[in-house]
């Protein structure tokens, strides 16, 4: 059953940022939404967990109208974890994660067992136990990151929706976190959704990918969207690369040297590969001879113990 | 030791130079001192038609300046600031105690412009401003203003000097600011002694002399009408509250030298101050348990007005035991009030004023004029 | 948890010396009453006095603390702004715009509505003054991200509220302005018993209301968009935030005149001292320490018996080098 479904979608602030769209989000999918910047994935985002009212079409939520669910029920129904972060003094982590309960409490915010044992369980999930007693502002900006997840998990809800919970990140962080969300959605069988720009670690982890694209939502596979060739379009710069699922930067005009190469040592060969690739070598079997034996390099007949001699050689 | 004698004495030498040097040269030039008997802070000299005034500066009260009269320059230390000589003088100010010296020797229509002429309330001025010939001048003066209405003689409240109160134009223009010094005097009559000084310089010199003598006498005649018959001394008390603090004068104030002269107990302030004092409540209570008479200067007109104003009096006085006046009989509706431009003038009628609301059974032969009783 | 601990110690201290302070408040005056202290009630010359003139300000000066600290902590979580408070935002101007109306209106316009009306119904007039100043700053600080921008929205707000002011007093005349001078310069001993009761009941009764806020404006730290997703009605607790808000403001200011810096101040002491940002705790907590301030700052005025030194002087001279503290501290913090 979808969770989430959407149809004759139109979304926006105050002006329509796409055609018509209908999609449905289901139980435990894993979904990752891509698009370019200012292509409306934040407010898209937004339409969905019912911040902003759609300007035709419309979202439900387990086939209600989003409208007609009341703030409080829709706060235990979708958690959402934002770009924006509080930069408070003196507000510490346990108080963040606590207020991921106030959906739950009474008048006081009074925290029962019930409370206590879901907001230990899922800060331990997401491996932030530790930091409960620091204030926010000291974290790292991964800690940080955890920490908002780990509010919302703490939400309880079976739906997540992340805005960019990668942006800013670095290539660990970045990965931790994704991984995480893949943990997460796993884990407690929940449904999310996430926008990332990362397509190396997406492809890689999404089952699901939802492109935002010239107005439109294509929702696909990361194999299917690599090989129709959509995704690829997105910059001239850049190609895509079938065999690894990865891009590059599109070739020169024509490449100026030629190298003729041969090892058997399989290592030697994939270095030389991507070396090629990058420096715009053509392997010819014309071309100058190359060769690699017992940890030493042969061009025509030099030898070369190291590889930025050997680089420079090259590319002379 | 000796060189801190001789250094003495040249310090004195030097000091009485200074204080005495325009005496010595003014003598030497037949120039004779017209007595002055109460005021400090100007000197009139005359040698025929010719005059020279001295007036200290209100802010330091040391240096003077020496006006000149029909006469242009004197072999003397100081040079003179000459005051114009045209046939027609007229005049501007910016104080309303200037207006009532200058009513009191009938020369309102030498009055050209003011500076902040709502705060007037003499008919006279009011009339001739509603009738075009005097101007208002605008906050601070306008130099283009005062050019325009050929202003020769600008009578100055000041403070702070001419720099902060924006005169020091006036002097380029040819129009020298005439400091009036009369707020700085101590005592009614010292106060009041400075319609002399402007007599003499708008040339009404006899009359203002005249004026004073007759002030002074009828101030001296009730004082001693007051001596000769009094021996219960009423407690006075003078204090105005504004927003839950009490502005009360000090004990060496002209007011509470009048309140004595009228044969009253002044107990508005113990101190030996002429400042007044902004007092909290509770130290007034004591005060007002004690006074028979409260005068107050504001706004109130009616026991109505007493009670929105400070809603606390009812609980602590007993209305039937004291007796209040408000000084504010003559304010206009501008609220200008005659009694602030008045009463420094005309110290008689201000002790005449205290005497019957002081001592009702003396018969001063006058009404009051400023106060009025508040039931 | 050690700050939970700390949060403790401060609730349970400061009602302690908040008594303190009124009893030195109290006992502050020229009078006593015949026979010494133990004989208070049998002196009944005395005891009118000391209720009318004494407890009133006194009461006032508590009333007053408390409703500015808890306005203090309510603009700062909303606008989740540090250096928010009611006077550093020119709230205070409405009010004082307000007044000059009233108190010079007979100058300008030949009716003196200040004299016909009571106080405690000025106050309301006032109320909608300094409503209409936040809404003004709500809107256009919404404009603008930083943090300062609203300072300086702040600011020219009240730049032209006292521009219009100016008018008024260049119209006015002597006797009036001095009331509004004097009104300006902030004080507790103007207000009557019966009105310092009225501040008194009406500041506890909207203290209660923010304290019935705390929930959501404990949300409200995360940000204004992450309180929708956990289920906060965000203009309805902006509109309570700023109805209270504007009540507390226009009152105090209507009764004791605009109090400089105790709404910005508390709340950043008592954060300091429990390094605490809980609203439950932070609410009371900041209501005690402005009345701690407020009383305080009376004692010194009292004190003080042979110059008068206003309100606003002592406010002044004592808060703007405590927030220059607060800004060099958190200054330092970021750096390291």
């Amino acid at each position: 059953m979808a969770m989430i479904s959407g149809e004759n979608l139109v979304f926006g602030h105050d002006k329509a940022l796409n055609n018509p769209i209908s999609f449905s989000l289901k139980e435990g999918d894993f979904v990752c939404l891509m698009g370019d910047n200012g292509v409306g994935k934040s407010t898209f985002i937004e339409t969905l967990a019912g911040m902003i009212a759609p300007l035709r079409g419309a979202v439900k939520l387990n086939n209600h109208l989003l409208g007609n669910i009341g703030a409080h029920e829709k706060a235990k129904k979708i958690a959402l974890v934002l770009t924006e972060r509080p930069s408070i003094d003196f507000l510490r982590v346990s108080d963040i994660l606590k207020m991921g309960r106030s959906p739950y409490l009474d008048f006081f915010s009074r925290l029962m067992d019930e409370d206590l044992h879901i907001i230990e369980q899922k800060s331990k999930f997401v491996g932030i136990e530790h930091l409960k007693n620091k204030f926010f502002n000291e974290l790292s900006d991964g800690q940080k990151q955890r920490v908002m997840i780990a509010r919302a998990l703490i939400q309880d809800t079976p739906i997540l929706i992340l805005d960019e919970p990668t942006s800013f990140l670095d290539f660990k962080a970045t990965a931790d976190i994704l991984i995480l969300l893949k943990k997460i959605s796993v884990e407690f069988k929940k449904t999310v959704l996430f926008s990332c720009h990362d397509w190396n670690f997406v492809s890689k982890i999404c089952p699901h990918i939802w492109l935002l694209n010239d107005k439109n939502l294509i929702t696909s596979s990361p194999e299917d969207l690599g090989m129709s060739g959509l995704f690829p379009n997105l910059s001239p710069a850049l190609d895509f690369d079938m065999s690894s699922f990865n891009y590059w930067p599109r070739e020169g005009q024509s490449s100026f040297i030629e190298v003729n190469f041969f090892t058997e040592n399989e290592k030697a060969n994939l270095w030389f590969q991507h070396f090629c690739r990058r420096n715009n070598i053509k392997r010819d079997p014309a071309g100058k001879r190359l060769s690699y034996v017992d940890d030493c390099w042969y061009l025509e007949n030099e030898s070369f113990k190291d590889l930025r001699s050997l680089e420079k050689a090259l590319l002379k | 030791m000796g060189f801190k004698v001789k250094s003495f004495f040249i310090i004195l030498l030097l000091f009485s130079n200074i204080l005495w040097a325009h005496e010595k040269c003014l003598t030497s030039h037949s120039f004779n001192k017209l007595n002055i008997e109460f005021a400090e802070f100007f000197e009139i000299w005359q040698r025929k038609k010719q005059l020279i005034l001295i007036n200290k500066m209100p802010w330091d009260g040391k240096k003077a300046i020496f006006y000149g009269k029909g006469i242009k320059k004197i072999n003397c230390s100081f040079s003179l600031s000459l005051l114009s000589e045209g046939p027609q003088i007229n005049i501007a100010s910016n104080s309303t105690t200037h207006i009532a010296f200058l009513s009191l020797i009938r020369a309102i229509n030498l009055v050209k412009g003011f500076s902040g002429s709502h705060y007037v309330s003499n008919p006279f001025f009011i009339e001739r401003e509603q009738v075009g010939p005097i101007v208002e001048l605008g906050i601070p003066p306008k130099v283009e203003r005062l050019l325009k209405n050929k202003i020769n003689y600008f009578f100055s409240f000041s403070t702070l000097g001419p720099d902060a109160e924006g005169f020091s134009e006036f002097s380029k223009v040819g129009v020298d600011p005439i400091y009036i010094s009369e707020f700085r005097e101590k005592g009614p009559l010292a106060r009041a002694e400075w319609i002399r000084f402007i007599g003499h310089i708008i040339g009404k010199g006899k009359e203002a002399d005249q004026k004073f003598l007759a002030v002074k006498n009828r101030y001296l005649f009730l004082k001693s009408l007051v001596t000769q018959e009094i021996k219960n001394k009423p407690a006075v008390m003078i204090g105005s509250p504004y927003m839950g603090r009490w502005h009360i004068p000090g004990a060496q104030s002209d007011f509470a030298h009048i309140v004595r002269a009228a044969g009253g107990k002044y107990i508005g302030n113990n101190k030996q101050s002429n400042k007044t004092q902004t007092l909290p409540f509770e130290k007034v209570v004591s005060l007002i348990k004690k006074t028979d008479i409260w005068l107050t200067h504001n706004k109130w007109k009616s026991m109505k007005d007493l009670r929105e104003g400070e809603p606390r009096l009812k609980k602590i006085i007993n209305f039937n035991k004291i007796k209040i006046y408000n000084n504010n009989r003559l304010m206009t509706s501008d609220q200008a009030n005659d009694f602030w431009e008045s009463s420094g003038v005309r110290p008689d009628l201000l002790l005449a004023d205290m005497i019957h609301m002081i001592h009702p059974k003396l018969k001063t032969g006058n009404q009051l004029r400023w106060y009025q009783i508040i039931k | 948890m050690v700050s939970d601990n700390k949060v403790k110690l401060m609730i349970g201290l400061l009602p302690i010396l908040i008594i303190l302070l009124v009893g030195v408040d109290l006992s502050l005056g020229e009078m006593t009453p015949a026979g010494g202290w133990a004989h208070i009630f049998s002196d009944s010359d005395f005891m009118v006095v000391f209720i009318n003139i004494r407890l009133a300000r006194v009461i006032s000066a508590f009333a007053a603390g408390i409703g500015l600290g808890v306005c203090g902590i309510l603009m700062q979580s909303f606008f989740r702004n540090p250096l928010a408070g009611p006077y550093v935002l020119g709230v205070h101007t409405g009010p004082m715009v307000m007044m000059a109306l009233l108190l010079l209106g007979g100058d300008i316009f030949g009716q003196n509505f200040f004299a016909e009306s009571s106080r405690i119904g000025i106050s309301f007039i006032c109320t909608l003054g300094s409503f209409a100043i936040l809404m003004l700053l709500l809107t256009l600080g919404r404009k603008f991200s930083s943090k300062s921008s609203l300072l300086i929205i702040g600011l020219l707000l009240s730049q032209m509220v006292s521009g219009f002011i100016n008018i008024l007093v260049g119209m006015s005349k002597a006797e009036n302005l001095k009331s509004l001078t004097l009104w300006n310069l902030g004080g507790f001993e103007r207000t009557v018993f019966r009105e310092s009761l009225f501040l008194l009941i009406v500041v506890l009764f909207l203290s209660l209301l923010s304290f019935i806020l705390s929930k959501r404006l404990n949300i409200l730290l995360l940000g204004e968009r992450y309180s929708v997703t956990l289920g906060v009605n965000l203009k309805k607790v902006k509109y309570l935030v700023i109805v209270i808000s504007a009540c507390f403001v226009g009152i105090i200011t209507t009764l004791c005149g605009p109090i400089s810096f105790i709404g910005i101040i508390s709340p950043h002491i008592f954060r300091r001292l429990t390094l605490c940002s809980n609203h439950y705790y932070l609410i009371p907590g900041s209501a005690m320490v402005g009345a701690c301030l407020a009383l305080s700052a009376d004692i010194i005025g009292q004190a003080l018996t042979s110059f008068y030194i206003p309100l606003n002087g002592i406010l002044g001279v004592i808060g703007v080098p405590l927030i220059f503290f607060y800004l060099f501290e958190t200054r330092e913090a970021k750096w390291q």
